[in-house]
């Protein structure tokens, strides 16, 4: 039973790996064919074998460590590879696989005309596999690892296009933001380590749970769940570690839907609920989070009101949506959040590929005013593209309104000192998503035309794009349902999905939600030139929000200064007093002692001849007369 | 019978003899291993004086000991100088500061 366990893990992890060596070794002899069929045929592997683990641990408490390999051991410090299998993991590994296959399907249309093309698969299947890693981790170092893996494979991908400039910075942005992150990540690490003198999670929350550690280091449980936190911020892109996220919109849309929506992305909140039992241990934590998910979550809606690239909204949204996530988190609803994220990687990936179904046909052509506008032309995007938004929004019965309302009776229940602010602004966040979204589909599919958009032939896109679209469409629909049952234990209460759907016909979100579509008919459809009437009342809002609260002016600010701070160390302190006098001063110091004794060798025998005799001369002297050892006796 | 003094003195008049050798000249080399020779020459008399005065052998056993390794240093140093002069044409001892620091 352990064995077929073991060996089914490894499968899921290493097939990946796997095509993405084959593929990366061999890149230039790989046809593009040949290549996206490894990746293809090693995800499908993965794929099956992780819902076969899904079947397994579904229904099921237990967990299982699997040790794999012992990488370092010495006196009581011990570093080991391992997998941890329980049911968040495996519902994350098919939730990943899943999305990845649908991914790797999807690319292989919208990438076929790229040069890079075996490239492109070698990196998607290696943050496959980290991504994965990361998940199965059983240990934190293992999870650290996985953590950078795929911050390099997000690297990598946003800065895949990389004759492109904005590409290659969004990904030094992403790549730089995510080591300040690290930094905290790794803080929290070396706290745990500290306290409990092991890395692996069976231990250390066996350790948490019978309060040892809360006894013994009081505020080291604050310490590490705030190191753990900023991770967290970075690779979750919460406020003020947001600013990565949008930016690297500038990668391929695949990889926008794959890694910046639906899985790296939302590696921070896993990380924190898999770590549930720690968190629980600091209520200043859990505020934080409550505080950082409703500032990201109201203030990035606000923003993607005003961006006019399809996919940096859809960024925006995605920020706004982790907001929740972590809210949820905040207020220990932690299997609200994780259903959040399970739903928000099917629609929200959703919107991603309808999107880039749309960039395609408009010939790469971002700006949703100059798009042009689509309507009926293509069924199938247009339909996945409706179903994703009304997801989003969290209409009744679709994915999104399940996960949201539990996230939301999470907020309202809980007792943290900050869950009403939160729970207000998860409120307004209502409003706001859906102002944003069915901001989007009009202006992209309903937008009355002008004169001489429409002359392009729009018709739908091939099937490998369009299957993915309905996989995702269906899970949009469904998986609220399906899920909501094994979700809701959380809190206790013993609705079923229907009465549940029914009865949020009568709730405020959903009353926000007519408000908020309402009133996108009447500013994008109806009469145009209302919502350029607000945006002129409202200037200064408006520029702020364009100018996204500032975050980037000040952070280009910061690091200017940094970098003359950096200038100064290095020219004063660095090259004058420690190389200058330190080093160089020591070297010469003795190059010039070395230069006056070396005037002593003459080379001449008759001055050796003379020293020797001298000196033999002084020390018979020395011994006789002088010597305490007198030889004379 | 002569003095044990006498001896002694004559060895520290040929020893001093040789030391002034080395110092004062500047010229030859080959005079250097003169003196060289002288030095290790006084003081096998010495223990030879000793010896006799002490009526002890070993004294005698130890300088044909070191007129032998007199003998093989003479013929190392000679070597060395035929091939010093072959390379730089000159006994010189000033010429022969390849060793200056």
């Amino acid at each position: 039973m352990n064995l077929t366990i073991k060996a089914q893990a490894l499968i899921v992890l290493l097939a990946p790996l796997g095509a993405s060596l084959i593929i990366g070794l061999c890149h230039k002899r790989l046809s593009k064919k040949s290549a996206h069929r490894f990746a293809l045929f090693s995800m499908t592997l993965s794929l099956i074998t992780s819902l076969y683990l899904l079947k397994m641990f579904y229904c099921d408490e237990s967990s299982v460590s699997i040790p794999l390999y012992t990488w370092a051991e010495s006196k009581g410090f011990n570093l080991s590879v391992g997998l941890f299998i329980d049911r968040l993991s495996v519902m994350m590994i098919a939730m990943v696989t899943l999305i990845s296959w649908l991914v790797h399907l999807y690319s292989i249309a919208y990438m076929a005309e790229d040069t890079g093309y075996q490239r492109f698969f070698c990196y998607i299947a290696f943050f496959t596999f980290s991504m994965l890693a990361l998940v199965m981790s059983n240990n934190f170092l293992q999870l650290f690892f996985g953590w950078e893996m795929v911050g390099l494979a997000s690297y990598l991908l946003i800065g895949f296009w990389f004759h492109k400039e904005t590409a290659v910075f969004a990904g030094l942005k992403a790549f730089i933001i995510n080591r300040i992150g690290d930094c905290g990540f790794l803080i929290g690490i070396a706290g745990i380590w500290y306290c409990c003198g092991s890395l692996d999670y069976a231990i250390v929350f066996q350790k948490v749970q019978a309060g040892f550690l809360q006894l013994q280091y009081p505020w080291m449980p604050t310490f590490i769940c705030l190191g753990l936190l900023m991770g967290a911020m970075a690779k979750s892109a919460q406020i003020p570690l947001h600013v990565w996220l949008p930016d690297s919109m500038e990668g391929p849309t695949p990889i926008s839907a794959l890694i910046h929506a639906a899985t790296m992305v939302t590696a921070g909140v896993f990380m924190i609920a898999r770590l549930s039992v720690l968190f629980e241990c600091s209520s200043l934590a859990l505020n934080t989070l409550l505080v950082i998910g409703s500032l990201t979550c109201v203030l990035m809606g606000l923003v993607a009101l005003v961006q006019n690239d399809i996919k940096r909204i859809i960024a925006y949204s995605t920020l706004s949506q982790l907001g929740y996530m972590m809210m949820a988190m905040g207020a220990s609803a932690y299997t609200a959040g994780m259903f959040h994220l399970f739903t928000h990687a099917c629609f929200k990936a959703l919107l991603f590929l309808a999107a880039g179904s749309i960039i395609m046909r408009a010939h790469h052509e971002q700006d949703i005013w100059k798009i042009a506008p689509i309507h009926f032309s293509m069924p199938i995007t247009y339909s996945t593209m409706l179903i994703a938004s009304l997801a989003l929004i969290g209409i009744p019965f679709f994915s999104g309104f399940y996960s949201k309302d539990l996230i939301l009776e999470g907020l309202r229940l809980s007792e943290q000192a900050l869950a009403p602010m939160a729970y207000s602004s998860a409120l307004l966040g209502v409003l706001i998503t859906t102002l944003y979204t069915f901001r989007l589909f009009f202006v992209v599919f309903h937008r009355k035309e002008p004169l001489g958009l429409q002359n392009a032939q729009i018709d739908e896109s091939s099937w490998v794009i369009t299957l993915p679209l309905i996989v995702l469409a269906f899970f949009s629909l469904t998986l609220g349902m399906l899920g909501f049952s094994s979700f809701k234990n959380s809190i206790n209460h013993t609705v079923d999905a229907l009465s549940m759907g029914l009865h949020g016909f009568f709730q405020t979100p959903f009353i926000f939600n007519i408000v908020g579509i309402f009133i996108c008919y009447l500013c994008y459809l109806r009469n145009p030139a209302l919502s350029a009437l607000i945006r002129r009342r409202c200037a200064w809002v408006h520029s702020v929000l364009s100018k996204k609260y500032g975050f980037d002016a000040f952070y280009s600010s910061l690091f200017e200064q940094l970098k003359q701070l950096g200038a100064l160390c290095w020219n004063g302190l660095e090259q004058h007093w420690i190389d200058g006098i330190g080093i160089n001063g020591s070297a010469a110091g003795i190059q010039r002692l070395s230069l006056m004794i070396r005037r002593l060798q003459t080379g001449y025998i008759y001055h050796y001849v003379f020293i020797m005799i001298v000196a033999f001369i002084l020390l018979v002297g020395f011994c006789l007369f002088l010597s305490p050892f007198n030889l004379q006796g | 019978m002569i003095e044990l003094y006498e001896y002694l003195s004559v060895n520290a008049l040929l020893f001093s003899m040789g030391v002034a050798g080395i110092f004062i000249n500047r010229k030859n080399i080959l005079s250097l291993f003169m003196c060289v020779e002288l030095l290790l020459l006084c003081a096998s008399s010495n223990f030879i004086a000793f010896s006799y005065y002490l009526s002890d052998v070993q004294g005698q056993i130890f300088v044909l000991f070191i007129l032998t390794v007199a003998a093989a240093e003479t013929a190392i140093g000679l070597s060395i100088l035929v091939l010093l002069f072959r390379k730089k044409q000159a006994i010189n001892v000033d010429a022969l500061n390849d060793l200056k620091g």
